[in-house]
């Protein structure tokens, strides 16, 4: 099976969807609405000027219909005699069951997975051949951790901030930060689970309460997580937009970027997970103005000058300062 | 059907990468950067426009210019908005009614029938007329959908294939079971290589909770997601042909575009396809493949248009050792050439804050394979060996004001030329 299937074309998936609620009788104007919500704003589908409603609701001449839907005292029903309650049924593709059985590789499933769902799940794909494995796939340019010690506090942790999430309750927990110092019984309302591409760790993003900020913390160095039903005076919606509103940069870093030995393209690709806008100055030359989080400005420092010479800020004037700062003292070290 | 669905996904794939990287070119610029016509330009736009949510889509202005632009922000959406774009695929009309038509059949029967079954119960059952859609096609459709997409299944009576709805896989599973595995599900799908099939996972998934236990999905927003790229995916068509090429040990040859005439191509010679390495920083794809003669051959993925795949098999154990040779001291994609030795370089780090020590912590797990060595108090020696030290530059750069090379001439000096063109930008003598 090709990736690139029509099966997975989202108007498959909208036929799909209408037969499926029209098994007990849909009036037109129900169906009119599931057509709205799934199709492209260019409604013209067919050759000559046809919308997606006319092919399935059966307006346009016999040969030009879908013809899977019939009309009967003011209601649609599937076209074909016998259906089931569920005309048609729900089936994984083979990619899906290839990427399935790559999933049950995966040590973080089990966090999430019971021994039961896991065991039923390798039964089913057990003699299912994929091509998805970790030995055809190389990580690079990745962050190398040291080994989790007990993983399974780290198991534990991660099922209860899951299941707070899922509830949006408080937890209480205490943290050991890297100098060894104990933060006991704090209390805070969890954002997100948070994972990592580069160093493969997931992390917990909070609102303390303690502290009234948006705080960021080792799953595995907390300890005595439980769940409260404590009252606080703030959700996850109202802590994940402070997160957004109180830590994102007010100015854009404006940057100057020549097309030299890649750079455009190195400099790009580094960015393309942040708010951006770009333009081309000349032949060689572009601007770029990227939004981003202010708790992310020391790595953005430090990737912008892993770019080398063809990669300038323009402004703020203080990261300027900061990047010319680092390079002078780089040469010092030469001399 | 619709304009606006493709055949192959590589009348997309290099504009989607324009737009959605670099977001600057107006289509002005597009046209000469592509070297195509300004018509093919609008229409892939028009394209991009329609798969992709308003939300990610951005229209800056340069002058009179237009600059189509791609964009989000990690924290507030971890859906990757390109899988739309694998959505797209053009078909018949004769084919999409065909695909529901035998699933309904199939569906209400409950049992396996064969072909001519098949044909003759959706003609008397469907208010259909078939008379434009011959046996073969059906039979071929049958096979696609066993086969290939794993939808139907089918057992041999008497040298006749009767086909059947294949087995649901989630029959003994209890709704917590499967909600749990939607969970897994949504957070592995930005993970897990081809992120495309784990999307496409989900959607199975929530229709499954939704219609064959007709149970309300709920949202699962829980997760985040740091250095994940939304590229990549651009380049999964042709990355899942190189993991079944791999898979099934079959040798290949690849179609690349060419760097100076995006519409020129160039065939590789045989190779045997090997791993599939990510550059988890820029979020770029290759392929480490061999030729015949046990050269070591490195692919970008967004440089390859095709793969394809020949009847000749390789043993992949053979190429364990020259995988090891070429790539162990590789830190992104550049290979050792023949006759070549890994070059040694030696880092001196220097903390002098004691609050600063987070900083070498972060060296020494960046640098695979380094060893270090405390010379004093806040003064660290690094020896590592490289493929190729410029592969190295960018990332000792990154830590400009703690370190410098001390082994390694020509990489110190090329630093040291990088910094002072860096201050000379900044207008400092």
């Amino acid at each position: 099976m090709e990736l690139f299937n029509e099966v997975k074309n989202r108007y498959f998936q909208l036929v799909f969807k209408i037969i499926n609620e029209c098994a007990n009788g849909k009036a037109k104007d129900e169906i009119l609405k599931i057509i709205d919500d799934g199709e492209f704003e260019q409604k013209v589908i067919g050759k000559n000027n046809q919308t997606f409603e006319d092919i399935v609701l059966n307006k346009c001449k016999k040969d030009e219909n879908l013809g899977l839907l019939i009309e009967k005292e003011g209601a649609f029903y599937p076209s074909f005699e016998g259906t089931k309650e569920l005309p048609l049924p729900v089936r994984f593709t083979v990619i899906e069951k290839a990427w399935l059985k790559a999933l049950l590789k995966k040590d973080g499933v089990r966090m999430i997975l019971s021994n039961e769902t896991f065991e039923k799940l390798q039964k089913e794909l057990e003699d299912f051949d994929t091509p998805i494995r970790d030995e055809y796939f190389e990580m690079t340019n990745k962050i190398e951790l040291p080994e989790i010690s007990d993983r399974e506090v780290y198991h534990k942790n991660f099922k209860i901030i899951m299941d707070a999430l899922l509830k949006e309750k408080p937890i209480r927990y205490n943290n050991t930060d890297k100098n060894g110092n104990l933060y006991s019984n704090k209390l805070a309302v969890p954002v997100s689970i948070e994972y990592s591409m580069r160093d493969g760790r997931f992390r917990v993003s909070m609102y303390s309460i303690d502290d009234k900020r948006p705080i960021m913390a080792n799953i595995f160095t907390l300890s005595d997580v439980k769940i409260v039903d404590e009252d606080v005076e703030i959700d996850r919606q109202t802590a994940k937009n402070i997160l957004f509103e109180q830590k994102y940069s007010e100015e854009p870093i404006v940057l100057e970027v020549i097309d030299k030995k890649n750079a455009m393209e190195r400099c790009f690709m580094c960015f393309s997970g942040m708010e951006r806008s770009a333009r081309q100055i000349n032949k060689d030359k572009y601007e770029i103005q990227l939004y981003y989080y202010l708790f992310d400005e020391e790595n953005l420092i430090r990737n912008i000058i892993s770019l080398g010479p063809y990669v300038k800020v323009i402004s703020p004037q203080r990261v300027v300062d900061e990047i010319v700062r680092r390079v002078k003292k780089s040469i010092k070290m030469y001399e | 059907m619709y304009s606006d669905f493709i055949k192959n996904y590589n009348i997309i794939r290099g504009i989607l990468r324009d737009c959605f990287l670099y977001g600057c070119f107006s289509r002005d610029g597009m046209e000469k950067k592509r070297n195509v016509s300004s018509r093919k330009v609008s229409y892939e736009i028009r394209r991009i426009q329609q798969y992709v949510e308003d939300k990610y889509i951005k229209f800056d202005k340069d002058g009179r210019y237009k600059l189509l632009n791609l964009t989000y922000d990690f924290m507030r959406h971890s859906d990757n908005f390109l899988i739309n774009t694998y959505m797209t695929k053009s078909f018949t009309i004769n084919s999409i009614i065909l695909h529901f038509v035998i699933l309904l059949y199939l569906n209400s029967t409950g049992k396996p029938c064969s072909l001519n079954t098949i044909e003759n119960g959706i003609a008397q059952n469907s208010h259909l007329s078939f008379d434009k859609i011959s046996s073969k096609t059906i039979e071929r459709k049958l096979i696609e959908m066993s086969e290939e997409l794993g939808l139907l299944s089918y057992q041999v009576i008497k040298r006749t294939k009767h086909y059947y709805i294949a087995n649901d896989i989630l029959m003994k599973f209890t709704y917590g079971e499967i909600k749990e595995l939607l969970m897994a599900v949504s957070l592995y799908k930005n993970i897990i290589f081809p992120i495309t099939a784990g999307y496409f996972t989900k959607q199975t998934l929530e229709s499954y909770i939704n219609y064959e236990q007709k149970m309300r999905i709920e949202n699962v927003d829980i997760f985040n997601y740091r250095q994940v790229h939304f590229h990549p995916v651009i380049e999964e068509q042709v990355l899942w042909d190189i993991l079944i090429a791999i898979h099934n040990r079959r040798k290949i040859k690849i179609n690349r575009f060419s760097l100076k005439h995006p519409n020129n191509r160039c065939v590789s010679n045989i190779l045997s396809p090997f791993k599939v390495r990510y550059d988890v920083r820029h979020g770029r794809l290759y392929l480490i493949s061999f030729t015949n003669n046990n050269k070591c051959v490195v692919s970008r993925l967004d440089r390859i248009e095709s793969v394809e795949l020949l009847e000749e098999v390789f043993t992949r154990e053979d190429f364990n050792e020259e995988y090891q040779r070429h790539m162990c001291c590789s830190w992104s994609s550049v290979s050792l050439d023949e006759g070549n030795e890994p070059e040694d370089v030696k880092l001196e780090v220097i903390i002098n804050d004691e609050s600063e020590n987070y900083i070498l912590d972060r060296i020494i797990n960046e640098a695979p394979n380094g060893i270090v060595e405390m010379v004093n108090k806040g003064q660290y020696h690094i020896k590592l060996k490289v493929n190729d030290s410029n592969e190295i530059i960018p990332w000792i750069r990154g830590y400009a004001g703690y370190v410098r090379v001390i082994e390694g001439k020509e990489l110190a000096q090329h630093l040291l030329e990088d910094w002072k063109e860096m201050l000379l930008s900044y207008g400092i003598v």
